[in-house]
């Protein structure tokens, strides 16, 4: 039998009863649609949280205070420090002396106040980013507006300037230039060099609501302290990042005098880690998704089987007849099999397209209410769909169809 | 070369073997020649469908050989059995047998749909037939055969059942078979109808074409050249029509 006298013959009889047909199809495209839909979702939120996470990067390790005992992501750890718990340890000449490891390319530092900020009558209480430099060479959403970063000049004199983030430019200078102008911290006055670009909310810190300051300025002019909260380090070869990270440690155990890993005042974490657990939770949930939903391909499978069932059992004259005038067993077994499978693919093919709608308006949604999700429904999305659309079919198919195949011609044409 | 197209020899089915076994067919033996047109007659109940059902592999036997030109049928497969029915037997049912919903043109392709010699798909006989040309022909030949030309592209149901019937006898030819093998034919057609389709297949038995005509009226049976009778499963007579009936127009078939 040639190929395409099945296609037509199914498409024949698929069409001859289209209610039917049109309801096992559904079941199918329902099936399909959630496969496409949970799929999409569960890699959006993925690389909406990936996205998040690699904001500063991916090349970067990141060197920061922690509490002795704890684990760097622990709540011991986070309630230790929002309790006010004070790691004066880290300095800045630990995190240069770091910054000499081979490994090593820019790299930059600082700490984090809070103060009271005020332009003329306007007063604001703002954070205070202390940082060296070589911030706007390592973290690429730092980005001047207007004017001009501090130096390491200015850090090392204890200039008196500042860099603005562009909200509180908004607030302190609605019209006309802030640079040039001063800025009162502490009763003391800064000249504003620059204005940052606005970059958002990372993180759940607001970054466009910041004044940058030379970080020994902040030190010393503001805060009365030595310490520093954290380094940022880029990474030249990460194939050899796991070295790095190793080497970093131990020299920063040199440096504070630690023998006992239990006892140290810093972590070093690469975001590598980060991913790597994230993608083993969101493979996890992607799978949990995948099986509730397959549930629901499941139970349009087994309505294609109902459906083929009934046609087989109303068409048994037609098999023996077909039998009568020389189709074989295998002819019958393939016009049936093809049957259910062209309503798999139509099913599948629908449940594809509601699939994509549905994908889409979702992300068209969440980019209305501000948050950047994409869905994607990628070829290998709608390839997992197709496929398991037609096995439904072919698995559900196959057995009403081997059922028509063995029917005896007398017996089939007996009937009246 | 013999001119025997089938014999059978002792042959019999059995249904239910066991205590409540029923000896449809009970050995029975005869022969058909190739051109012969035979009518096999008996009350309902007789065997005589059961009869006709193995001679046209429908069916296998309990016990006993069937040859078919010669060759004995019990070592045929199952694939072998659907391409025999497939170019070398034409059916004819008493209920026709048309797919519904579907032209005349269709019903009458459809044994070409199963001929597994065009199988090879990439055979420049499959290649050119897809152009249906050399179909088209074959199928308007069957049509006019039976006189149904003019009803080519009209959907199976729209027909009279005399129609049906002539467009089954037209589906039965289409393989150009060695025998067609009619059971009850004109049993639900009214008389005109039925006379037609003895007339056509007094024709194609005059062309040459072996037929066998399964009946339980003997008026029917006297259109065929010889009358086998069977009752309760076995042959009662095998006889010559001495007075073949001919049928034509304006003969009421009773």
């Amino acid at each position: 039998m040639k190929l395409f006298i099945p296609l037509k013959l199914a498409f024949k009889n698929l069409q001859s009863n289209k209610a039917r047909t049109a309801f096992s199809v559904l079941g199918i495209v329902i099936g399909t649609a959630s496969v496409i839909a949970v799929m999409s979702l569960g890699a959006g939120l993925k690389n909406f949280v990936v996205g998040q996470v690699e904001i500063f990067g991916t090349d970067i390790v990141e060197l920061k205070i922690k509490t002795p005992k704890t684990k760097q992501i622990s709540a011991a750890n986070v309630s230790s420090m929002a309790g006010g718990a004070q790691i004066t340890t880290l300095t800045l000449d630990d995190i240069e002396a770091v910054s000499k490891l081979s490994n090593i390319g820019s790299w930059y530092g600082g700490i984090l106040g809070q103060e009271v900020a005020n332009v003329g009558e306007k007063n604001k209480q703002v954070f205070i980013f202390g940082v060296t430099a070589d911030i706007i060479k390592v973290d690429k959403n730092f980005k001047l507006r207007s004017g001009m970063m501090f130096s390491g000049e200015d850090d090392k004199n204890l200039s008196r300037v500042v860099v603005l983030g562009s909200k509180l430019k908004e607030t302190f200078f609605p019209e006309g230039e802030a640079v040039g102008k001063f800025v009162k911290i502490k009763g003391q006055r800064y000249r504003i060099i620059g204005v940052a670009e606005e970059r958002g909310v990372s993180g759940f810190f607001d970054f466009d609501n910041v004044v940058y300051i030379p970080v020994q300025t902040l030190q010393k002019k503001i805060m009365g302290i030595k310490h520093i909260q954290f380094a940022i380090y880029k990474i030249i070869d990460m194939r050899k990042a796991d070295l790095t990270l190793m080497e970093i440690t131990d020299l920063m155990r040199e440096r504070h005098n630690i023998k006992d890993s239990a006892e140290d005042d810093f972590a070093v974490v690469s975001i590598l880690e980060t991913k790597a657990i994230l993608d083993k939770i969101f493979s996890i949930i992607n799978f949990l998704l995948l099986g509730l939903v397959s549930i629901s391909l499941l139970v349009s499978g087994v309505g294609i089987m109902n459906v083929m069932y009934v046609a087989v059992s109303e068409r048994t004259k037609e098999i023996g007849l077909r039998k009568s005038i020389g189709a074989d067993n295998a002819d019958i077994l393939r016009q049936f099999t093809v049957e259910s499978i062209i309503l798999a693919l139509i099913g599948g093919a629908g449940g594809i397209l509601i699939g994509y709608i549905f994908s889409n308006a979702v992300s068209y949604v969440a980019n209305q209410a501000g948050f950047s999700v994409q869905l994607k429904v990628d070829w290998q999305t709608i390839a997992i769909a197709f496929s398991f659309s037609a096995l439904t079919g072919v698995f559900f198919g196959f057995y009403p169809a081997r059922k028509a195949s063995r029917m005896a011609p007398t017996e089939s044409l007996r009937k009246e | 070369m013999s001119n025997i197209l089938i014999q059978v020899k002792n042959l019999s089915k059995i249904y239910n073997e066991g205590k409540s076994a029923t000896r449809a067919v009970n050995d029975v033996s005869f022969e058909i020649n190739k051109g012969e047109f035979v009518a096999i007659m008996g009350p309902s109940g007789s065997g005589k469908s059961t009869l006709m059902q193995i001679l046209g592999f429908l069916d296998k036997p309990t016990s006993g050989r069937y040859f078919f030109e010669g060759k004995d049928t019990k070592d045929f497969s199952e694939d072998e059995l659907a391409q025999i029915r497939n170019k070398k037997i034409g059916f004819v049912f008493q209920t026709f047998n048309l797919l519904p919903r579907t032209t005349v043109y269709e019903n009458v392709e459809l044994p070409l749909l199963y001929n597994k010699e065009k199988n090879n798909f990439f055979s420049w006989k499959n290649i050119f037939s897809l152009f249906g040309n050399q179909k088209k022909e074959k199928i308007m030949m069957a049509l006019s055969a039976v006189g149904m030309k003019h009803r080519v592209n009209y959907f199976s149901n729209q027909l009279s059942g005399g129609e049906k019937q002539r467009v089954a006898i037209a589906r039965a030819l289409i393989n150009n078979p060695e025998i067609i093998l009619a059971d009850e034919p004109t049993g639900n057609l009214d008389s005109k109808s039925g006379i037609q389709v003895m007339k056509i297949l007094q024709k194609l038995n005059s062309q040459g074409r072996t037929i066998i005509l399964v009946t339980h009226e003997t008026y029917t049976a006297e259109h065929a050249q010889r009358i086998l009778r069977i009752m309760d499963g076995k042959i009662i007579a095998d006889e010559k029509v001495v007075k073949i009936r001919k049928a034509q127009d304006g003969e009421i078939l009773k």
